[in-house]
C-alpha cells in the first residue's frame, strides 16, 4: 500500500514537472537545462523540430537535406546553450543558426551543382503539365484544381531566388517580424524591406497566371 | 499616388507598416486602380495557399539520431575534459600534492643517507639437503671459488660462521658478486 503511494506521488511529481516545461517559456527552459533538466531541452526540440524543418526545406527544396540540417541546428543549440543569452529571444537565435545552415547548403550546392532527384522529377512534372492544362475539356472538380494550386504555389516558392525565399518564408510562413528576420538573416531592415518586396513582386508574377 | 510608388511600398502597406495617412493613400490607390488590386489579390490568394501547404514532419528516426549524437557530443565533452590541457580539480590536487613532494628535498636542506639492508637468503642446498637425496652422496653441493671468498664489508650485516646462505656483496659488478659462495656446514 505504502509502495502504491510512493509510486502514484512520484507520477504526479512527474506529470507536474512535464505539464510546468510544456507551460515554460523558452528562455526558461534554457535555464532549466542548464540548472541540469534533462527534460527542458527535449521540450525545446519536441517545440522547434516541426517548424524549423519547415522553413529548413522551404528555404533549400529538399527533404532529406533539411531534416540532417534541423538535427545539426538542435547539435549546436546543445553545445553553445551556455552561451545564450536568456533575455534575448530563444527562437530568434534558433532560426539564426539554422538559416546559417541552410544559406550554407545553398551555397554549396551552387559550387557543386548537383542535379537533385527532386528536381528532375519536377521538371518532368511541369514538362508533362502543359499537355493537361491545354486540353479543354478537362474540368478538374475543385478539390482536384486546389491541390494542384497547392502544388504549383508551393513550386512558386522554389522558384523564388535563395535570398528572397528565405525572407518570404519567414515572413509569409513563419509569421516572423522585419526586426526578427532583419536578425536571422543578419541583413538590415532596408535590405529585408526590399527583399520582401522583391520577393513577394517576383511570387505575384510566378502564380498570376495561375490565378487567373 | 502611382502605380510604380503603390508598387515599391506595397510591403509595408501589407505588413501595416505605414502611419495612418499613409495608409489611407495606399487604400485609396488600391481601390482606383484595378492592376493594382489584382496584384494585392493575387498575392493575398497565393500566401493563403502557401500557408495551407502541409508542414513535412520529421521521420520517425529523427528523434532516436538526435539523441545518439547528444550522447556522442556528451562523449566528446567528457574525453575533452580527461585531457592533460583540461585536469579536473581532483586530478589537479592530485597533481600538487606530488609535486609538492618531489620539491620538499630540495627545500628541506641535506637529506639523509640512505642506508639498504643486506639481503639475506637461505640457500636452496641447504632446506633440500636434509629432504632430497644427493647424486653427489653427502658432500657439499658447491664449492665456493677461493678468489670470491672476501670478508663482509663494515656497516652491512656480517654473514653467521655457521649459515648456509648466499652473501651478495653490493659493491661488486653483477659478474663478480659472490654466486659461488654457497659455503656448506
Amino acid at each position: 500500500m505504502q509502495a502504491f503511494a510512493q509510486n502514484l506521488t512520484q507520477d504526479l511529481d512527474r506529470a507536474d514537472r512535464a505539464a510546468s516545461l510544456k507551460a515554460a517559456d523558452d528562455s526558461e527552459l534554457v535555464i532549466r537545462f542548464l540548472d541540469g533538466e534533462e527534460r527542458a531541452f527535449n521540450e525545446l526540440v519536441e517545440r522547434y523540430n516541426g517548424r524549423l524543418l519547415n522553413f529548413v526545406y522551404r528555404t533549400t527544396g529538399d527533404r532529406q537535406r533539411a531534416e540532417d540540417l534541423v538535427q545539426e541546428t538542435f547539435i549546436r543549440v546543445y553545445r553553445h546553450i551556455h552561451r545564450f543569452d536568456t533575455n534575448r529571444k530563444f527562437s530568434t537565435w534558433i532560426y539564426t543558426i539554422a538559416s546559417n545552415l541552410a544559406k550554407n547548403e545553398l551555397r554549396n550546392r551552387s559550387r557543386n551543382p548537383l542535379v537533385l532527384f527532386q528536381t528532375i522529377k519536377k521538371n518532368w512534372e511541369a514538362d508533362e503539365r502543359p499537355l493537361e492544362w491545354e486540353d479543354n475539356t478537362f474540368r478538374p472538380d475543385d478539390l482536384f484544381r486546389k491541390r494542384h494550386l497547392k502544388q504549383l504555389v508551393d513550386e512558386a516558392v522554389t522558384h523564388l531566388p535563395d535570398h528572397h525565399r528565405t525572407v518570404f518564408v519567414l515572413r509569409e510562413m513563419e509569421g516572423k517580424t522585419y526586426e526578427e528576420i532583419a536578425e536571422i538573416t543578419g541583413c538590415n531592415l532596408g535590405t529585408v524591406k526590399s527583399r520582401l518586396n522583391r520577393a513577394r513582386n517576383n511570387f505575384a508574377q510566378i502564380i498570376a497566371p495561375l490565378l487567373g | 499616388m502611382d502605380c510604380s510608388t503603390f508598387l515599391n511600398g506595397y510591403s509595408d502597406f501589407r505588413d501595416d507598416r505605414l502611419e495612418a495617412g499613409e495608409m489611407a493613400r495606399f487604400r485609396a490607390h488600391l481601390a482606383g486602380c484595378a492592376a493594382c488590386a489584382r496584384y494585392h489579390r493575387v498575392i493575398d490568394e497565393g500566401v493563403a495557399l502557401v500557408r495551407e501547404m502541409p508542414a513535412p514532419r520529421p521521420t520517425d528516426s529523427f528523434l532516436p539520431r538526435l539523441q545518439h549524437r547528444i550522447y556522442t557530443e556528451d562523449e566528446r565533452r567528457r574525453r575533452r575534459r580527461r585531457l592533460p590541457g583540461t585536469l579536473t580539480p581532483p586530478a589537479l590536487a592530485l597533481v600538487a600534492v606530488v609535486g609538492g613532494f618531489a620539491i620538499l628535498p630540495v627545500l628541506g636542506g641535506e637529506a639523509e643517507p640512505l642506508r639498504l639492508p643486506a639481503v639475506v637468503a637461505t640457500a636452496p642446498g641447504a632446506a633440500s639437503q636434509s629432504d632430497m637425496p644427493s647424486v653427489f652422496g653427502s658432500g657439499p653441493f658447491f664449492t665456493p671459488a677461493p678468489h670470491v671468498a672476501r670478508p663482509p664489508m663494515a656497516g652491512y650485516e656480517s654473514r653467521p660462521a655457521s649459515s648456509s646462505a648466499f652473501y651478495f656483496d653490493r659493491t661488486l659488478p653483477m659478474a663478480h658478486r659472490g654466486l659461488g659462495q654457497l659455503v656448506s656446514d
